[in-house]
Formats: C-alpha cells, structure tokens, sequence
C-alpha cells in the first residue's frame, strides 16, 4: 500500500509538468486531430530559415498581407535544420529551406530533401547559375568575396586575382578568417572546380603564409585588423562592408571607411581548364521547397515572391546584398563598388567540393 | 549491527525496479540515438591523421588553463569571505556569484570588444604606453572562460570553507601555526572534496563550449565536433568526437565522486559559527582577491554590453521582447520544475534502492550534461518520433511536433545533474543518518519522505531549482533546434544577431538575459547564507 502511494506522490508532479508543459492544450489537441490534408488546406507555410535578418521580417510580413497566407518562421543554422528536417522525414511540417550559402542547399538535395518547382516566373527572376538545373532551389541574393585593401598603404591596381594575393610580397599582410566558415570554404571549392588539386592546395598554402596572424574573428573583425595596420588585406564578403559602413558605432564606420574594395577575377592554370578566366567568386543565400511540403503551392508563390523585383530590390537597399534578379535596382553604395564581373560556375559546383577544401584546409593547416 | 541488516532489507525491490525504469527513461534518447551512428566515419582517417591531436592537445591545454584561473578567482575569494566579517559581505558574495548570468559567449564578444583595435581598454591601455593586445588566442580565451565560470567553484567552497569546524583552527592557532598554515593544513584539505565537485562543472562547461571557442578559433575537440559534421558532413565521425568528450568528463566525474565518497567532508558546526574580524592586513589582501573576481567579470564586460545596448536598443523591435522573455521564463520554470523532481527521485533511489544500484548508475544518467546540446536535441528528435511512430501504429494517435514537450525533455536530462549535486550533499551530511533514526523509531516511508527529507532537502531542492533556470535559460543548441516555431528565447535571440556580426544588437536580448538571471542568482546566495 505504502508503495502505491509512494508511486501515486511521484507521478504526480511529473504529470502535472508534462501538462503545464503546453501552454496551449486546446491548439494541442487540435493539432493532434488535423491529418495532414486539412493542414494543407489551411493557408499557411512552414519557413525553415538560416537567415535572421530583420528585412527578412518585414519582408515576410508584407507577403503576409498581400496573400493571407500565414508564415511559421523556424530560425536556426543551416547545419541544424538539415540535420532537423532528416529527423522529421516525412513528418516534417516545413514548407521552404532558406540559407545564406549554397553548399547547404547542395546538401539538401543530395539528401533527397527538396523537389523541382516548375515555375516561369523563377526561370525569369533567377539566371540559370544561380538556380539548379533540376529547379530544386534557387537563389535569393549573392555576395561576392571579395578583397578589402588598406586604402593607404595598398594599390587596387596590385591584385587583379585570386592568385595574386599567393604572391610573397604579401607575407605578413593578409588577414582572413577561419577554414570553418562557409563562404572560405566555398571560394576554395569554386577554385577545386576550375583546377587541380594540387594546385589548389599549394594555393591555400601560400595564403597561410602570408597570412599576418592566425585566422579568429569574423568578417567584419578582418576589416578592422585592415583599419588598425595589422594587415594589408582581408578577404571578405562584400555584404559585411555594407553593415560596417552604416554601423552605429563610430569605430566601426571609419574602419569600413579605411578600406576599398577589389573584386579580383579568377585565372585557372591547371589541367582542367588551364587559362580560362573567371569572375569574382559569388556565393548566394538561396532557398528550396521540400518533397515533403505540405503546402507546395503556397511555397511556390513565396519564392516568386521573394525573387520579385519589389523584395529584391529591399534586400539590396536594406541588407547591402546583390539582388539575384538582373531586373532589381541596385542599392547606391552597392552602385558605388561599381560593376564586376561575376563567376558563371554552376552553384552546385561549390556544394560538390565542399567535404574536398575542407580536408585541404586541415592538410596546409589553415585553422 | 540488527538494525543494520533490517534497514538495509528495507531497501526495497520496487524502488530497484522503479529506479532502473526511469534511468531507462533519462537515458532512452541517448539509447536510441547512439546506434544510428555506429557505421563507418568517412573522414576519420582524415580527422586522426590531421586534426585529432590538435583537438586534444588544445582541449587539454585549455582546461587546465581555464581552471587554473577559475581556481584563483573563486578559492581565495571564498575563503577570505566565509571567514572574516567583511562590510557588505551579503553583497560582495552576491556579486560574486553574479557572473553566472553572463553567458560564456556573451562575455567574449565583451572582451573581443573591449580589446578590438578601437575598443575601450585598448584605448586605456595604450594611455599607459602600451600597443594593442590581442586576445583572441587560447590564453585569452581561458581568461574569458574562467570569468564567466569561476561562480561554479566559488559557491561550493564558500559552503565547505564556512562549514569546517572552527574549533579545529583555533586548536591550529593554540599549537602555534601561522594562518597561512591553517590554509594548507586544515581549510584547503578539507574542502577539497567539495571545491573539486565546481572544477568537475567548470572543466565541463570548458569543454563543451563552442559559441566562445569558435569565435577565437581555437580548434578544440567540441569546435572540431561542429566542424566535422558542418563542414565535412560527417556526423558519424562527429559523433566519435562527441564521445571522446564525453568519456573522458565521465572518467573525471567518476575520480571526483570517488573522492568525495571517501570522505566525509561537510560538517554540521554552522550554527556555533561566527566570522573574525579581519586585520588590516587581512583586510587589503581580502579585498584585493574579493574585488579582482568582481571587476573582471562583472564590471569590465557589463560597461562594453551596456555601451552596446545604449547605442542600439533604439532599432530592437520591442514588441517582440515581451514575448520572449515570457517565454524564456515560462520554459525556464518548467524544466526546473521537472530537474529538480527528478533530482529528489534520484535521492530517494539512492536511499531505498541503492545497495544494489552503484553510484556509476547515477553518474550514467548525467550523461545528458556531457554531450553537446546540439546532439542531445538531435537524440532527443529521432526518441520523439520514433514515440510518434509507435503511437501512431498502435493508437492510431498523431502526437503533436510543435509542443515544448521534448525540448523541456531534453533540457532536463541535461540539467538533471546540477539539480541532483546539492541534494546529494544534503544526503551525505545528514539525510542518511536521519534516515536510520527515523525507520528506527517506525516511522513509516511515506512519513519519513514527506516530514523528514523534503523539509530537510528543501534548501537544496531550491537551490537546485534555481541553478537550472539559470543555466537552461543561457542555454542554446537545445532550444533552437526542439523548441516550437512560435516560440523563441533570449539567448536564441542574441545568438541570431551575434552570428550575422550584428553584436550591439544581440547585446539587448543579452543585457536582459543578464537582468531577469540576476534575482534568481540572488535568491541562491540567500539560500548559501542559511
């Protein structure tokens, strides 16, 4: 008897907090007995989104707006929600997989995660590099990575490519960030693509040791290291240039102030394409519908939505990216960088040689 | 020697049965999740071959570092104040266990800041004739961890310096020994057990960090982790890190429990107890190791966050904050309800049932706290659905993804062991022994539950309480990846900011995160001092 009791006492509270754990027992339960077809008939899409940006906000609420379809937002890294979303398999309530590179949305597909989206409208807003050839994601804005030099001490006409900065009369002079972000892991990847393996890696062996101290921080940190004369160089995104310029903190906007921009151009050697030049190296935050979507449709218009020249042109006034869309104006300080010439390889390209500049990386060392 | 055998026949087969049971539950996500990723690892080769003695030499560099810091910070600090009647000592303590607040990643980007080419002490420094530091390396690094640490180590020996018998010092002082003899000779031996108990916790924060860690870039075993499922893609062999990790904060934990076992160290003098009044030497020298602590951890990172708050709080969309502090509290006050329950359950198991559970049953289910929270949500993930499968299968019940039910799960297996540390040392000082003079005068289980251990643990209960709402709501990994999508916390919020550069924002949700922590943190030194 004693122990019933005792067993009754403990259960209890373990009870009670399962209960109080769902603040909304009533959606719970509702939630519980709507199958999965009268979920789709509600108006709605399920956003898993790397992006956290407050345009991306706004942006969401006036598409809320204009079409009454409702969006559930889960932000979280990319990293996190694929590896989410293979743990929901079918289950999984998302709609739409953003990113902010293309190695992840690559990931995806190998995974069997996304579907093709058959739709003319994201055939004209996207250019065919920047989408994938079976239609299962599509870009959304590009950054390019790009050289920022010391305005006082460096001539933009002394680095015209990405090889330049191998040269050894910039040892000691180069600042950049850790081999575990993803856009250095893309511009070596864009670099595997286009030549030889050994190439590459000598490539990023020199850059090591030119580098003027051990890669830390990030973007925004290299171009502050520029500002301060530690380093002559930095590689970074272009987008990050932007949020430094219009930082509210005076430091931080006349270290942006302190460097110009290069955007170098790409010359391969090796045996695969040997000679053939290419752009600077873009990388895209881009998005996808999943095969398990419940709501295909909706999902559909929000990317078209999305690639509109109306948003694109918000995502370049307001988050300093390249809108995708050739249509959409760009922003003045993006205007102010001036036209480049950007590299036409196939995105996938960059998701394909991911796991292969990672392992380079850690064989020349570049932490 | 009768009433022995009889009290040990006491201990109940249900309770065995029961215990294993619910260590099956706590465990059942790790259960489930670890054989998916027994298969081959890809990249091993590769990580061994390059990497893997870069991940440990820096791993292990690191802790010893950080704890050597957190060792200096919180053990003269604990000492002067449980032992002198300083002024102010209610608060000095207070704001010595106040770092707690301040989440590790939140203190480096403080430090980053204040050190960056156009930060404050950098300016300062260069007053004094002195160039930019940099200190994104790991010796900084240890230096930031300790900061935010050392509160772990300083609170359990404050407990075991103000609990050692006074009479033992003055008998020291009467046989002629000097101060600094009675340190080494009676306070330090005596509280060791209790102060390895915060390095135990301190070494696990250390190692598990990554928010901190991946910013300075200091490739240590949890960064490889990350690096090695994000970047490679290889989750099995990320797993085998993670495993590294954990085995090896299990064998530390399994050495300290041992320790601590074998000695009986918390003593019940506190009530004859009265502090000195300190020398004027005693008095700067005390001041010098209590002020230190204070200032590097609380003033000097809450002057960068709070510039940073001034200068943006202006573009933070405030409607949204409401909700996620309420929601952040709300989640909070679950998990620690649910911590501290299962905490006391663990108490009663090991009072009713434990001659047959070895305390390397216990130290097992903690196992939650060791691994990385990113690994824990995915285990906890594949549990949920495969309950969900089950479910559906049988009852053709469709259980609901979008509830706080595995993230709350989750949150507790991972704090289980910070609720259950001070209930066990309750145990050990007293509960046992009242446990036998109360089943000797017949009192039946149930009284013995209800009037002797919870009035007794209560303290404790709520110290535990406390110290998991503290910790889970700096929590991250967990929450972002099982939390509801209608849902958010302040340390996701200034997570989202701090990962796209935008520091000044995240320092807002930051900032409150620190406020709403603080009367918790408060509340705790309270329950210290009684």
């Amino acid at each position: 008897m004693q122990y019933i009791r005792l067993l009754l006492l403990m259960t209890v509270p373990i009870i009670a907090c399962n209960k109080t754990s769902d603040p909304k027992p009533e959606r719970a339960a509702s939630k519980q007995q709507a199958t999965q077809a009268d979920k789709a008939a509600k108006k709605e899409i399920n956003v898993y989104t790397h992006r956290h940006y407050e345009v991306d906000k706004e942006i969401f609420k006036d598409f809320e707006t204009k079409t009454g379809i409702h969006i559930n937002v889960v932000n979280a890294k990319a990293d996190e929600l694929l590896a989410r979303l293979e743990r929901e398999g079918d289950k999984s309530p998302a709609d739409v997989f953003i990113t902010s590179d293309v190695a992840r949305l690559y990931r995806a597909q190998q995974k069997g995660l996304l579907q093709s989206i058959d739709s003319d409208m994201l055939k004209k807003n996207v250019p065919s590099h920047l989408r994938d050839e079976n239609s299962q994601w599509f870009g959304l804005t590009k950054r390019a990575r790009v050289i920022a030099y010391a305005n006082s001490r460096v001539k933009p006409s002394e680095i015209k490519t990405y090889q330049d900065l191998a040269n050894p009369k910039w040892k000691g002079k180069i600042a950049v960030r850790s081999s575990s972000n993803i856009y250095n892991q893309s511009l070596l990847a864009s670099m595997i693509a286009k030549d030889d393996h050994e190439f590459v890696t000598r490539w990023a062996q020199n850059i090591l040791s030119n580098m003027a101290r051990s890669p830390k921080g990030n973007d925004r940190d290299q171009v502050k290291a520029v500002a301060a004369g530690v380093a002559d160089i930095a590689i970074i995104n272009t987008y990050y240039l932007g949020k430094l310029l219009n930082s509210k903190d005076e430091n931080e906007k006349s270290a942006g102030e302190a460097v110009g921009l290069i955007f170098p151009e790409y010359q391969a050697v090796g045996l695969k394409e040997p000679g053939k030049a290419a752009g600077t190296h873009i990388n895209i935050s881009g998005a996808g519908v999943l095969k398990t979507a419940p709501h295909v449709k909706e999902a559909q218009e929000f990317l078209e939505y999305l690639t509109s020249i109306e948003v694109q042109n918000k995502f370049s006034a307001a988050n300093y990216e390249y809108p995708v869309n050739p249509k959409a104006e760009l922003s003045p300080l993006l205007k102010s960088w001036g036209d480049f010439k950007e590299d036409t390889l196939p995105l996938s390209n960059l998701g394909k040689y991911n796991a292969e500049a990672v392992k380079i990386f850690d064989q020349v060392g570049w932490k | 020697m009768e009433v022995e055998t009889r009290f040990n026949h006491q201990k109940s087969r249900t309770f065995f049965v029961l215990a294993l049971f619910c260590f099956a539950i706590v465990l059942s996500p790790i259960l489930t999740g670890l054989p998916t990723f027994l298969g081959p690892a890809e990249s091993w080769a590769h990580i061994s071959e390059h990497l893997l003695s870069q991940y440990i030499r820096n791993s292990v560099l690191l802790s010893i570092l950080t704890l050597t810091w957190a060792s200096l910070l919180s053990i003269p600090s604990a000492w002067f104040l449980s032992r002198y009647a300083f002024p102010f000592d209610g608060l000095l303590k207070a704001l010595l266990i106040l770092p707690l607040a301040i989440p590790k990643y939140m203190m480096a980007y403080a430090y980053a800041g204040l050190f960056d080419f156009s930060g404050t002490l950098t300016h300062v420094l260069s007053m004094f004739g002195i160039g930019y530091v940099d200190i994104l390396n790991i010796f900084g690094l240890s230096c930031i961890l300790a900061f935010a640490l050392f509160p772990y180590i300083f609170t359990v020996a404050y407990l075991a310096f103000s609990t050692i018998d006074q009479e033992l010092r003055q008998a020291a002082r009467m046989l002629g020994q000097s101060i600094q003899a009675t340190i080494f000779r009676i306070d330090l031996p005596l509280a060791i057990p209790a102060i390895l108990g915060g390095l135990l916790l301190v070494l696990m924060e250390t190692l598990g960090d990554y928010g901190a860690s991946h910013y300075f870039n200091i490739q240590t075993m949890t960064v490889g982790l990350f690096r090695t499922w994000f970047g490679l893609g290889d989750m099995v062999a990320a797993i085998r890190l993670g495993l590294f990790i954990s085995l090896s904060v299990l064998a530390a934990a399994a050495f300290v429990s041992r320790y601590q076992s074998q000695r009986d160290y918390y003593q019940t003098t506190r009530s004859t107890y009265t502090k000195e009044r300190p020398s004027t030497q005693i008095w700067t020298s005390g001041l010098f190791f209590i002020l230190c602590p204070i200032i590097l951890s609380l003033v000097i990172p809450l002057y960068q966050i709070m510039t940073w708050v001034l200068q943006n709080a202006s573009d933070f969309p405030h409607t949204e904050l409401l909700k996620i502090l309420w929601d952040t509290v709300y989640i909070a006050l679950c998990v620690g309800c649910c911590a501290t329950t299962i905490a006391f359950l663990w108490i009663l198991f090991k009072m009713y049932a434990s001659p047959k559970l070895p305390q390397l049953s216990f130290e097992l289910t903690f196992f939650g706290y060791l691994i990385p929270g990113a690994l824990l949500a995915l285990f906890t993930l594949s549990l949920w659905f495969a309950l969900n499968e089950i479910c559906e299968s049988l009852f053709g019940l469709n259980l609901n993804l979008q509830t706080m039910i595995p993230l709350i799960f989750a949150a507790t297996i991972k704090f289980l062991s910070i609720a259950y540390r001070p209930l066990i040392a309750v145990y050990q000082s007293t509960a046992g022994e009242l446990e036998t003079a109360a089943f000797m005068l017949g009192v039946s289980r149930l009284k013995r539950i209800m009037f002797v251990h919870i009035p007794l643990m209560k303290g404790a209960l709520f110290f535990g309480f406390v110290m998991v709402i503290i910790d889970f709501m700096k929590e991250l990994p967990l929450t972002l990846l099982l939390k509801p999508d209608d849902i958010s916390t302040l340390a996701v919020s200034a997570y989202a900011y701090a990962s796209d550069e935008m520091i000044g924002l995240a320092a807002v949700p930051g900032c409150l995160l620190i406020l709403i922590s603080v009367p918790p943190i408060l509340i705790s030194t309270r329950l210290l001092k009684s």
